[in-house]
């Protein structure tokens, strides 16, 4: 089974510091396979084994303090 | 100031720019590094924890289970790529050599050869791949001791650990190795900014 890219824009993503708190907060999530975090366009994208984690990327990106763009 | 000491001077002041040029490297290069000593910390403290408590047939699923678990850990954690390779393979759908890391392994060992302590081998570089450049770092993987009871002589292997091993590992080529040889390496990459 491929991965499934889940790409969000997350505005306020704006620095280093940002990335640095996001990897930490998503470090222990074994469904991740890789997380890449753009910052001068503001895009988190988690490359995941399952489908249907819509829901559960954007519930942790709100728990660690940020919310996904609708 | 005599000749002699002006001689000195001049001797000191190339050799210490010699050293700052040879020493110095980008911070990449050190985030990578500490990366990679970061896994191997808690990769052998894991090894030897496991050991002690069962023996080689208890830490092989460390090495199978928890060090690819360390290793993705690291790799969201940090934004690097961060894997394990080797000279030679328990599973040949991980930890192969791709071209870079064959030809940083085969340097690594004409060194050791040329009598480099193999724990101190490492190379970084921004290598030009086809989705762009990337930083890269390799870290070299000496055999200690604790490794030889899987990696050493299979023929001295108990049967138990033999048994576990070609269950998990049935495609196994990674024995036959002695102490302070080249197991593999320790690899990091990410796309260069």
């Amino acid at each position: 089974m491929s991965a499934t890219n889940y790409s969000y824009r997350v505005s306020s993503v704006h620095c280093v510091a940002c990335e640095q708190r996001l990897r930490k907060w998503f470090a222990d999530d074994t469904q991740i396979e890789a997380l890449t975090i753009d910052v001068p366009n503001q895009r988190v994208t988690f490359s995941a084994r399952g489908a249907g984690l819509d829901a559960h990327f954007r519930s942790e990106l709100h728990a660690a303090g940020y919310t996904a763009d609708p | 100031m005599n000749a002699r000491r002006v001689l000195y001077l001049v001797s000191f002041c190339a050799l210490s720019a010699t050293a700052a040029t040879a020493f110095e490297e980008p911070p990449a290069a050190a985030e990578a590094r500490a990366i990679a000593s970061r896994f191997q910390q808690e990769l052998g403290g894991k090894l030897k924890a496991a050991m002690a408590e069962g023996g080689p047939v208890n830490a092989v699923r460390i090495c199978k289970d928890e060090a690819p678990a360390i290793a993705a850990r690291l790799s969201r954690e940090t934004g690097w790529q961060v894997r394990r390779i080797g000279t030679r393979v328990r599973n040949p759908q991980s930890g192969l050599p791709d071209a870079w890391e064959q030809a940083q392994l085969a340097d690594f060992q004409k060194r050791i050869s040329a009598g480099e302590k193999p724990d101190t081998l490492s190379r970084f570089s921004t290598v030009d791949e086809p989705a762009g450049p990337y930083q890269r770092l390799v870290a070299a993987i000496p055999v200690a001791p604790m490794c030889l009871a899987c990696h050493g002589d299979a023929s001295a292997q108990p049967e138990a650990l033999r048994a576990a091993l070609k269950a998990d590992y049935p495609h196994d080529t990674a024995t036959g190795y002695k102490i302070g040889e080249l197991r593999g390496a320790f690899s990091l990459k990410r796309a260069a900014p």
